[in-house]
């Protein structure tokens, strides 16, 4: 045991004395929740922009329908008018043409009639213009909310009343932002990366220096080294976890929480993480080989894992391949205890990961040369 | 003790179809120090390695310490006494000096003294500074400090110097002199003449796989070294021609005169023959090396990389 601990506490030193071993263990990932924090973070609570161009002229004394219409649209907090508003001379193609963008698509225009207050006053029917792409997915939504308003003008010039109305409640007991999504995710994916790509490429490198040959000449044994690997691992993610659950807490208000599953997920997900780092840096004689190989596999895993966009948004052949990668269970497996409090779809994921954990761990075993040909 | 400290009976390696050590004997006895010499690609590491308990072998009967190096519980009991410094030591690169012999102190139940041993080797100085700032020498040392980290009765130094400069090689030779003085047996592999001779109380030369002699140091060059000479230096031709009367062996050579010669006897009477003559002149006597056993016994020289020439 007190070797393990001495492995264990040098490792870790080692480790964390590398300058690249510490951006990628933590500084990295925590780049990566700031800008995905800060980029998708809030869309859910700014709401959709509208563009408005009013050319209807306000009468000084009796009530302005028009701006009504506007301030009504602006309550319903899911559309956001874009102020200033539109002046009557500006040309709406041509401003859409000028203002579409790469990501945003094409920008959602209201155009509100000349003379639309003085019809409203009078029962007089009136259109009001909706313009959208049909690339932009949220261009019905928004016109569908436009429809809405445009309703309660209608109740409210006929005088009557709402016969059907609509209660609100929210589906989960937390509630969940973008960035809650990008704790669990960003942890399991940077846990990946440190034992398929670091501890890969530092056991590879132990090898080739000789570290690996100069301890297997002392009385350690085999299993007390991959044990103190392993140990390590787990304490970096760890520490991972928390670095990450705090920063979301204080810069997003993350309800993320960390509880025993959380921490049991973690432990189990360095440790197979850490079999995959040791199979590898055993299978690869060359340190640059092995950590080649490594990246190789740990970039296409992060990204088909879920852990920027969910694997149910991919495409099903895409799918069926997230389902064999290790990463998508532990992302899933954490999702599950850290932000759903879902224990069992936990335990089920859990499973998995254990099961993956068990094999690489006793390959990596394997594969490690304590003792030459 | 004793046993032998090390005791090998017709030992093979092969590696596929080429054989690395081929039906090697050798003892080496508690308290010596013990030299293979040979190039590289000879054998010596091979045979190191399966020794230390890190390379099985083929055939053959090992045992180090009294201990069988073919079975497990033996095998972990070698490991506790003995040291090891491998060719090209390297530890953990971001940990310091003093944090690494701690680490190799951490595997033994009974460690040294990591501080005494830091005061031993001179590394107080050193003692907070990362390996990865150490210069070849210094890390060379700290190879040697973490081999004695568990009080070993025997202590592997696998090419030792090997890349060291003259300076630096000298200090590490009165650091393995030392251990002998500590009652320790060492097992060193060298392509160093100087330094098997040197430093060594018995030396085994070992060429392509196979031991092609073995002995004290003197015993190998009385045996294979062949004679001595007689340099009488810028002695000319007079000198020469008088000793040309009673030796037919006798050569000149840049304006020395060279004699070479198997009995002391020899000597006298070439001095007589120049006295009569009142002829002064100044003499060196001039033994063979290792280096001249080794042409000898393997035909070729061995190069400062440890290349075979």
């Amino acid at each position: 045991m007190s070797r393990i601990t001495a492995i264990f506490k040098a490792i870790t030193r080692n480790w964390l004395r590398s300058r690249s071993g510490l951006f990628f263990s933590f500084l990295f990932p925590v780049m990566f929740l700031l800008v995905f924090g800060s980029v998708f973070g809030n869309t859910n609570a700014s709401g959709y922009t509208l563009y408005v161009q009013n050319n209807d002229a306000c009468p000084g004394s009796s009530p302005c329908f028009s701006q009504n219409f506007i301030g009504a649209l602006n309550s319903t907090k899911v559309v956001v008018v874009n102020s200033p508003i539109l002046a009557p001379s500006v040309n709406v193609t041509a401003f859409i043409q000028s203002h579409s963008r790469f990501f945003g698509g094409n920008p959602r225009v209201l155009v509100i009639p000349s003379g639309f207050g003085a019809n409203v006053s009078r029962g007089l029917p009136v259109n009001v213009t909706y313009i959208s792409s049909p690339a932009d997915q949220l261009g019905p939504v928004v016109g569908g909310v436009i429809s809405e308003v445009a309703n309660g003008f209608n109740f409210q010039v006929a005088g009557a009343r709402r016969v059907v109305g609509l209660s609100h409640e929210s589906s989960s007991a937390r509630a969940l932002k973008n960035v809650d999504f990008y704790v669990p995710g960003l942890t399991a994916a940077f846990m990946m990366t440190n034992g398929v790509i670091g501890l890969t490429s530092i056991a590879s490198e132990f090898r080739r220096s000789g570290v690996t040959k100069r301890l297997s000449a002392t009385p350690l044994r085999k299993y007390e080294w991959i044990v103190g690997n392993v140990l390590s691992q787990a304490v970096l993610a760890l520490l991972l976890a928390l670095v990450m659950i705090a920063l979301a807490k204080v810069a997003y208000q993350s309800n993320v929480s960390l509880d025993g599953y959380t921490i049991a997920a973690l432990v189990l997900g360095a440790i197979l993480f850490s079999g995959i780092g040791m199979t590898l840096a055993g299978l690869v004689k060359d340190p640059e080989a092995a950590s080649g190989l490594g990246n190789a596999i740990a970039f296409p895993m992060m990204f088909l894992s879920g852990t920027y966009w969910p694997v149910d948004i991919m495409p099903t052949f895409l799918q069926s391949f997230a389902r064999v990668l290790p990463l998508t269970y532990l992302s899933d497996g954490l999702r599950d205890s850290m932000i759903l409090g879902d224990y069992s779809a936990a335990l089920t994921n859990m499973l998995v990961v254990s099961a993956l954990a068990v094999v690489f761990v006793l390959l990596g075993a394997k594969v490690t040369i304590w003792k030459e040909r | 003790m004793g046993e032998s400290a090390v005791r090998v009976q017709h030992l093979v390696k092969r590696y596929g179809d080429l054989v690395a050590v081929n039906d090697i004997s050798f003892e080496v006895q508690p308290g010596e120090i013990f030299a293979f010499l040979g190039p590289n690609g000879a054998g010596k590491t091979t045979t190191v390695e399966i020794l230390e308990c890190l390379r099985p072998l083929t055939s053959g009967e090992v045992t180090v310490l009294g201990e069988n190096v073919a079975d497990a519980p033996g095998t972990a009991r070698i490991k506790k006494r003995m040291g090891v410094l491998p060719q090209d030591f390297n530890a953990l690169r971001r940990l310091t000096v003093r944090e690494n012999l701690e680490l190799f102190a951490a595997m033994y139940d009974n460690p040294a003294s990591v501080n005494e041993l830091i005061e031993v080797f001179g590394l107080q100085e050193k003692a907070k500074v990362r390996f990865d700032a150490l210069s070849g020498g210094l890390k060379q040392r700290v190879g040697v400090a973490a081999a004695l980290v568990n009080n070993p009765d025997l202590v592997f130094l696998d090419e030792p110097t090997t890349g060291l400069d003259p300076e630096v090689r000298r200090a590490t030779w009165e650091v393995i002199r030392g251990l002998r003085g500590r009652g320790k047996t060492v097992f060193l592999t060298t392509h160093y003449m100087q330094e098997a001779e040197e430093l060594a109380d018995r030396i085994a030369i070992i060429v392509k796989g196979k031991i092609a002699a073995i002995g004290t140091p003197g015993e190998l060059i009385k045996t294979y070294g062949g004679e001595r000479t007689i340099v009488f230096t810028k002695g000319g031709d007079t000198v020469f021609g008088t000793l040309r009367r009673y030796f037919d062996n006798v050569a000149a050579k840049n304006g020395d005169v060279l004699l070479p010669y198997t009995q002391t006897r020899d000597v006298e009477v070439a001095l007589n023959a120049l006295t009569e003559r009142g002829l002064k002149v100044e003499i060196a006597l001039r033994s063979p090396t290792i280096e001249e056993v080794f042409l000898k016994l393997a035909g070729f020289r061995i190069t400062a990389e440890g290349e075979a020439k």
